[in-house]
């Protein structure tokens, strides 16, 4: 029995992963944004808030890169970065890239199907987890200080305590429109 | 569909047993005035952001109003733009440059002074492209705005805001703009606390390290419980607020706030727009505490001006003559909204509103002969386009059998998703397209600055050179009663054309217990709590003398 429930619990790592990419293109490819509502927002500023939540990037992007260090004609270290395998080429060069070749590059950072395993938004660091190092990245529900991690740990206390009794388990969802 | 299902049970049962409960008293449901100086405010949803620059919405706009004072605060009356932090303020001989004066004893919650520096480091955040202000539009009136916000310019210092001194602001515009003062209530013109974002950056906005200037401050928040602000004594006009504590309670079902209102257990309803579901309207009308008045915003269709047969302007006007508006709003609607036929809402403040057009079919069969479709003969088909939802539905559907009764002419309607909506919107694949504007501020520049230039909110793509020139004269011009009547040609000339057919104005439907006191009823929806309290010794008896 305990090595089924274990079993069963392995499973479930694929599976998820499986829904989030499934999730990840039907949400990419259906026409708008999550900023659409009622009120119309401008071609510019739609394009600021795109850009702020990544979702200005391409939803796919395969590119493998290389990098070294060089002296400038100065005689200053440089470090250049050059993509060597570019098979789709992105409007601009803030992009998903599958794999990364090599590490010393502040403009390249390495995405895969947006911010699922690493995610730059925060400009914080160049490299920071994705969804599989627990970062949900920033809500574009509540655009201030909180990320979505913040709200499903704020949530989830509540949510475990009414999912276990039994009268109720339909209220106040950590998960709600996150 | 649950929730289908869930919305119409709770219909169903509002409708069999609420409704029946609404009949007896003056006031709907029970009225003791709270004894704690507490206020509590149902607040439609979970606010998005407390910060000015990251969000546009109603909930939000609710709760900021009363944590940073800005330039200038709304009358509660009138919604027009009374002194705040800006104790005084003049502009130029053409209105291309304003000058505020601050008041020098305003300071931030922790303590630093608010100086003109506050509001030059603000207004060049919401503008910078990176902080994705949703608002950010509002400050494409100050010079430069629009092009640092699209990234045609990147240095912000060369926006046109600049601190004299450290009690004196000086804005630049971007072109003469008589109308800028009544901008200055909203928040997107707050100053935002440098102090406190720098030193916690995005967590600036947690309790514990905000930093506000309002006459209350954030005590507490729960994401989908509760908000909640208190009177803060520090505040330069503490002693006129007579509240202690403010919750805000995120109630997206309207049933439920009705039911929680009836209960005493929420003392207000908060606006914007209908906050009463429409099954009660009826029953609760005749209650005292039940309030109803027109908001500073227009339903309205678009006409496409481009495409025959409404390329012809007598045709537009036969179409708008021949919809009878009043029995949309009192038979149709029933929400307390208003007939709309001038493009411009009511209570604007000194406006000499012109004469529009009135209900006359038989005028409207006229117009359509004389336009060459003689009882509707040889009329091509038109469409209606609306975005999906059952009362733009039922709406298009009236105005569609209106039109083929009275003119005989063949309309079909079209349906579409939102998101598609907007792109056939803007790209003018329509005949006609239902359409909303709501003022965010209170001036009718805001509802004719739509059609000054064929741009993206200009859906009929209707141009006129006398009317956009009207709008540049009136908005360089210093008096303020010449530019309003300059600011009526131009919309006489709008209404001549009929590039948009005006349905109704929007109404604010709202409930408030009798003791809460000082909130005015608005045409922009804007309360202060400041000027709010609650009247502890109020009965029924004192209400009904009243």
């Amino acid at each position: 029995m305990l090595s089924f429930i274990v079993k069963r619990l392995l499973q479930v790592i694929p599976l998820l992963l499986v829904i989030m990419t499934l999730t990840f293109f039907v949400m990419r490819l259906a026409p708008g944004n999550p900023f659409a509502s009622e009120r119309q927002l401008s071609a510019v500023i739609q394009q600021n808030l795109n850009r702020r939540f990544g979702l200005d990037r391409p939803i796919f992007y395969l590119s493998v890169q290389e990098s070294w260090t060089q002296f400038d004609p100065d005689g200053n270290v440089e470090y250049v970065n050059r993509s060597i395998f570019r098979p789709f080429d992105p409007p601009e060069t803030r992009s998903f890239a599958l794999v990364r070749w090599n590490g010393f590059d502040n403009q390249y950072n390495s995405y895969f199907f947006g911010r699922y395993v690493a995610d730059d938004t925060t400009k914080a660091r160049n490299w920071e987890w994705g969804v599989i190092g627990g970062n949900f990245g920033p809500s574009t529900r509540f655009t201030d200080a909180r990320n979505v991690t913040d709200i499903i740990l704020a949530g989830l206390p509540l949510s475990l305590n009414l999912e276990s009794s039994p009268t109720s388990s339909r209220f106040a969802s950590g998960f709600r429109s996150a | 569909m649950t929730r289908h299902f869930a919305a119409l049970a709770a219909a169903v049962a509002a409708a069999l047993g609420l409704q029946a409960c609404v009949t007896a008293g003056a006031y709907f449901g029970a009225t003791t005035p709270p004894t704690d100086k507490t206020l509590i405010v149902a607040n439609q949803s979970e606010p998005r952001s407390l910060d000015p620059h990251k969000t546009a919405g109603v909930p939000e706009a609710n709760v900021m109003l009363n944590l940073y004072d800005c330039l200038t605060t709304y009358d509660p009356q009138t919604a027009e733009p009374i002194p705040c932090i800006a104790t005084s303020w003049e502009h130029n001989a053409d209105a291309s440059v304003w000058t505020f004066h601050l008041r020098p004893e305003a300071t931030w919650t922790d303590g630093n002074p608010l100086t003109a520096e506050d509001f030059v480091y603000s207004w060049r955040r919401i503008i910078d492209p990176a902080t994705a202000s949703p608002y950010a539009n509002l400050l494409y009136y100050v010079k430069n705005g629009e092009a640092l916000n699209d990234g045609t310019a990147e240095d912000l210092a060369t926006l046109g805001v600049r601190a004299v001194d450290a009690h004196t602001l000086e804005v630049t515009m971007e072109r003469p703009t008589a109308f800028f003062v009544s901008m200055t209530p909203h928040y997107a013109f707050t100053a935002v606390p440098r102090q406190a974002i720098e030193a916690h950056g995005d967590r600036w906005l947690a309790p514990e390290n905000h930093v506000s200037r309002g006459p209350f401050r954030l005590v507490k928040r729960t994401p989908y419980d509760r908000i909640v602000i208190e009177k803060w004594d520090g505040h330069w006009d503490a002693a006129r607020v007579q509240l202690e504590r403010v919750i805000f309670l995120p109630i997206e079902d309207q049933n439920t706030a009705v039911s929680l209102y009836k209960a005493n257990e929420v003392h207000v309803l908060a606006g914007g727009g209908q906050s009463v579901p429409t099954a009660f309207v009826k029953a609760l009308r005749p209650k005292l505490d039940f309030h109803v008045e027109p908001e500073y915003g227009v339903y309205y269709y678009s006409l496409n001006v481009n495409r025959p047969p409404l390329d012809n302007k007598l045709v537009r006007r036969a179409l708008a003559m021949s919809i009878d508006k009043k029995a949309i709003c009192e038979k149709f609607l029933g929400g307390g909204q208003v007939p709309a036929w001038n493009w411009i809402p009511p209570k604007t403040p000194n406006y000499p509103y012109p004469t529009p057009l009135q209900y006359n079919p038989e005028e409207a069969r006229r117009l359509l002969a004389e336009a060459g479709y003689p009882g509707g003969q040889g009329f091509p088909k038109i469409e209606i386009f609306f975005n999906t939802l059952e009362s733009h539905r039922q709406l298009a559907e009236l105005i569609q059998n209106t039109w083929r009764r009275e003119l005989n002419i063949p309309v079909e309607l079209n349906n579409q998703e939102w998101q598609v909506y907007q792109r056939t919107r803007e790209t003018r694949q329509f005949d006609i397209a239902r359409d909303g504007w709501i003022a965010d501020y209170l001036d009718p520049n805001t509802f004719l600055d739509l059609f000054q230039a064929v741009t993206l909110n200009n859906h009929p793509g209707w141009a006129n050179a006398k009317y956009s020139k009207l709008l540049d004269r009136a908005n360089s011009d210093p008096d303020p009663l010449r530019r309003l009547s300059l600011l009526a040609e131009a919309e006489a000339i709008l209404l001549d054309e009929m590039p948009v057919i005006p349905l109704y104005y929007y109404a604010s439907v709202k409930l408030r217990k009798p003791f809460v006191e000082g909130w005015g009823d608005n045409p922009l929806d804007q309360n202060p709590l400041k000027f709010v309290s609650i009247n502890e010794a109020w009965t029924p008896e004192a209400g009904q003398a009243h």
